[in-house]
């Protein structure tokens, strides 16, 4: 016999709209309706639906995602036409030589990817140069060095540095580099590659006092 | 009437119940192996078969094909036969469909740790075994319906309802998802490309989640809850209402997948309205169960069943709300490759399947086993290590979704990203990685103790294998309506009929979606200058494929200035066109690479570097938890199909020229021997015909067509 024909409990409180003849396997169901809140909160997803349709396509106030990033990029670029220095001139470069901007100059040199082609202090690795020693791929003038970090060389491994990188903090950069880092001797430096160009030296750019109103 | 006697088959109801724990310790133990790895890089153990790539998919497929599965299966054979009345249809339908499901479990399981997957998410099985499992899932849905034919029972019950349209809706969903030509015996091309691939595929990925995480467990809750509970059902209108809208609603909403990406707007769009008017139906289900109860609250204080039932029916609630935000575009934006989205899939996959399946099995063991739960308070003890594991689980995956989003969306006052590493935010939320596995843990303990508590209930009682019933024939009603019988209960008795319009009404939407893709070219933009890959890339891009590097790195840049700036131009619809299958992705464990081909971009890096990088990433970046990949710089690529890879392009049209396939190998050697004569220059000595130049050249490739081409519309 089936075991399982026991009845299921009533509760007088809530059963007594059980449905005639639905039975099974014991199961009874109950005649209520759907809560009203579930019903209005389905019509109302209904009305946004056609709302959501009406906005975007057939009265088209919403901008579709072409649109929305063309917006976003041009808010972009008033905020940064504000904030660019349009005095900046990349062809006569002033380096910094006070302790706080060599700092930081160190500082985006660690924290900025630097360190994994170029060695934690600069002696060079599988991918990238030796930044110590008097030997330069792509010339050791602040505005070369300036172009490299900033457009890269991405067919030897640099990366463009200019979406990452202000302009002041690319100098900043160049600055640790030929004024801190380089002639340094860290252990196992990577051999010389490219051309012997020399230390940089420091009176090449004291004609001109760093100039930092131009940056800021 | 006379009373007929015959048996309900216990002993396939055991054999699932049986199975459903096994795969279900096996694939949280693998979900932990996963958690771990993402946490401690240590534990891919440096072997090609258990790195995070090949191993996520054994996860996923295992917990949803393998434990939840075998619960739908354990629920279904024993409950239809009660709701029905009579024996299943054919006992060894029943025992084709049990050992055919174990044995494509143990073929996926094996093949995909070996690397041959079509890296479509939860499709990812080749051919062969697509085929077995269309093959046995008919089986099941002959079985299914022959029993329905044969029933005593006059009307078909709710929870049928919700099984039949769970068989209909998955059958076309794998069939139509896992249309591939063969290029061997066990790699194969999609038919579809680039956005009709992904279309077709979160069509496909949405609606598994719908028909086989979601509308099989309503059927289940339809059956078990008021048994458990003792309680008729709250209302059998809202039965009906709900059912409907559901399984019509559901088959549009697959684009909410795509949202911002290369997908036409009208596609996303409805995704996005048809996700929103899903919440109403989904919680149509939540409060019959919820509402079934009334009267019964008292027992859920007592009863673990009870209480697991009820997480579950709310846990089903809170992922069917949450679904919908996430469908809204701005919410979207933020949510969108993140480990939110992690975090949201295992509210629904621990909390709805993995309680109610708990739940059933505490339910049913002992009643096909004639006797009582070992322990009420260990099962009581599953319940609560269960519900902290899942919130110790989730609740730091969503922080680290939400801090991740931000980190990669944050500008800094001088215009440019907060955090152009991409490492940094990864960094930043491994604690949250450890916490998670904690979390794994603890539902893994529960889930211990479960199957403790189930062996130790099984021995103390005797398996009734032919469990001895009576009820009277169905009668023989007039195929018209009767006087007074309204359409719907109608319908209940004719459960052809039934069965049809359910097919028609999950057909509709993925059809207005999918076929406008496929047949009108105005959807997909040409562009031109994009052409089909070398012989080379396409052998990488057959690596990149194998080694799941699509489950951390996505291959779509969106149309946001935090995107652009990080990583290149945004996706096109029409770069994409030769992608059989596509690699968007679904999740940024790692940085998108969809432009690491352009040599002036962002995402560049030289071949040396690449070389570097796979034989160790942390020699590259320290903090990297990505797996090592030295296996690249030993193994020789297998070009032994090229030819045949390159006729099914072909055939595909994919406009290679005529007799292309006989000069492939000579170009692919030519390519290969450039790059290493490269890496060469830079001091690294590695052989031409190495999967690494394979792999680097497809990266080198990504993205690159379009630098300087002009969209065409």
């Amino acid at each position: 016999m089936d075991k399982h024909n026991e009845q299921m409990e009533f509760d007088e409180r809530f059963d007594q709209n059980l449905i005639e003849d639905h039975e099974y396997d014991n199961i009874r169901e109950l005649d209520n309706p759907a809560p009203f809140w579930l019903m209005g909160l389905f019509y109302l997803s209904v009305l946004f639906s056609i709302f959501y349709g009406a906005y975007y396509f057939w009265i088209g106030i919403g901008e579709l995602q072409t649109a929305e990033y063309k917006s976003e990029i041009a808010a972009a670029e008033i905020n940064s036409k504000k904030q660019a220095s349009s005095a900046f001139d990349e062809s006569n470069i002033s380096l910094y030589h006070d302790e706080a901007n060599l700092a930081a100059g160190a500082e985006l040199f660690a924290t900025k990817t630097c360190v994994t082609c170029h060695g934690t202090k600069g002696e060079g690795n599988a991918i990238g140069p030796n930044m110590t020693d008097e030997y330069w791929i792509h010339g050791n003038t602040p505005e070369q060095l300036y172009q490299v970090v900033k457009n890269g060389v991405p067919e030897k491994g640099m990366t463009p540095f200019k979406g990452q990188l202000s302009e002041k903090q690319i100098v900043q950069v160049i600055s640790f580099l030929l004024i801190k880092l380089q002639g340094t001797t860290p252990e196992n430096a990577k051999a010389p590659q490219g051309e012997k160009l020399g230390f940089y030296s420091a009176s090449q750019s004291e004609v001109k006092e760093p100039n930092d109103s131009t940056l800021q | 009437m006379e009373l007929q006697k015959f048996y309900y088959d216990n002993k396939i109801v055991k054999q699932f119940a049986y199975a459903t724990m096994l795969w279900g310790i096996v694939g949280m133990l693998v979900g932990l192996v996963i958690a771990l790895q993402l946490a401690f890089p240590i534990f891919n153990f440096d072997f090609q078969y258990t790195t995070f790539g090949r191993v996520r998919p054994v996860h996923t497929n295992a917990i949803i094909f393998a434990f939840v599965g075998n619960a739908i299966f354990t629920g279904v054979y024993y409950s239809m036969q009660r709701l029905l009345k009579t024996r299943m249809y054919s006992d060894l339908l029943s025992k084709i469909h049990f050992w055919g499901w174990q044995l494509i479990i143990v073929l996926a399981a094996v093949t995909l740790l070996a690397g041959y997957t079509m890296s479509k998410e939860y499709a990812e099985l080749e051919w062969p075994i697509d085929i077995l499992i269309a093959i046995i899932w008919v089986v099941f849905g002959i079985n299914m319906i022959g029993t329905m034919i044969v029933r005593r029972e006059q009307h078909i019950y709710v929870a049928i309802w919700f099984y039949l349209a769970s068989f209909l809706a998955v059958a076309i969903l794998h069939i139509g998802n896992s249309i591939e030509i063969p290029v061997s015996f066990l790699k194969s091309y999609p038919v579809y490309a680039g956005v009709q691939d992904a279309l077709v595929q979160w069509w496909y990925g949405h609606n598994a989640v719908a028909f086989f995480l979601t509308t099989p467990f309503l059927g289940l809750m339809y059956y078990f809850l008021p048994k458990a509970a003792n309680r008729p059902v709250y209302s059998y209108k809202l039965s009906i209402l709900h059912f409907w809208a559901l399984i019509f609603i559901y088959m549009w909403a697959g684009p909410h997948h795509l949202l911002y990406q290369a997908l036409p707007d009208w596609a996303q769009a409805l995704g996005t309205t048809f996700s929103i008017m899903l919440i109403a139906p989904s919680w149509g289900g939540m409060m019959n169960g919820l509402l079934t109860l009334r009267g019964a609250w008292d027992k859920v204080r007592d009863s673990a069943i009870l209480k697991f039932m009820v997480v579950a029916v709310t846990a089903y609630g809170m992922a069917t709300f949450e679904g919908p935000m996430l469908s809204l575009k701005n919410v979207n934006a933020l949510s969108h490759f993140t480990d939110w989205t992690i975090a949201h899939v295992h509210i629904g996959g621990m909390g709805w399947n993995g309680f109610l399946t708990f739940g059933m099995l505490y339910w049913l063991l002992p009643k096909i086993f004639n006797t009582k739960l070992f322990s009420q308070k260990l099962a009581n003890a599953h319940f609560w290590i269960a519900t902290l594991g899942m919130l110790m689980y989730s609740v730091p995956l969503y922080w680290a979704g939400f801090t991740q989003t931000l980190m990669w969306k944050e500008f800094n006052a001088d215009g440019f990203l907060a955090y152009p590493n991409f490492l940094s935010t990864v960094t930043q939320i491994l604690p949250m990685y450890m916490t998670r596995v904690v979390g794994g843990i603890f539902y893994f303990t529960g889930a211990i103790l479960m199957v403790y508590n189930l062996i130790k209930t099984v021995n103390s009682g005797n398996i009734i294998n032919n469990e001895e019933v009576e009820a009277p024939a169905r009668a023989v009603l007039q195929a018209s309506k009767l006087d007074g019988e309204s359409t719907h209960r109608w319908l209940e008795r004719k459960p052809v009929r039934f069965a049809v319009l359910t097919l028609i009404a999950v057909v509709i939407g993925g059809a207005i979606e999918i076929i406008p893709v496929i047949v009108v070219k105005s959807n997909i933009p040409s562009i031109q200058s994009v052409q089909p890959y070398t012989p080379l890339e396409l052998e990488g891009r057959d690596i990149y494929v194998r080694e799941g590097c699509y489950t951390c790195h996505s291959q779509m840049v969106r149309p946001f200035r935090s995107e652009t700036e990080r990583y290149g131009d945004y996706s096109k619809e029409g770069e994409f066109v030769y992608d059989h299958p596509f690699q968007w992705g679904s999740k940024r464990t790692g940085p998108d690479l969809a432009r690491s081909g352009v040599v002036t971009g962002k995402m560049y890096k030289s071949a040396t570097w690449h070389y570097n990088h796979f034989m160790d990433p942390r020699s590259m970046s320290p903090e990297s938890i990505m797996p090592k990949y030295p296996w690249f710089a030993k193994q020789t690529l297998d070009i032994s199909s090229l030819k045949r890879k390159i006729e099914v392009m072909q055939s595909l049209g994919v406009p290679y020229p005529e007799g292309y396939a006989e000069k492939a190998e000579a170009e692919l050697i030519a390519q290969a021997e450039k790059i290493a004569a490269e890496l060469k220059a830079s001091g690294i000595e590695i052989a031409a015909d190495k999967e690494m130049i394979a792999v680097i050249a497809y990266l080198h490739r990504l993205g690159k067509d379009i630098s300087t081409a002009e969209v065409n519309p």
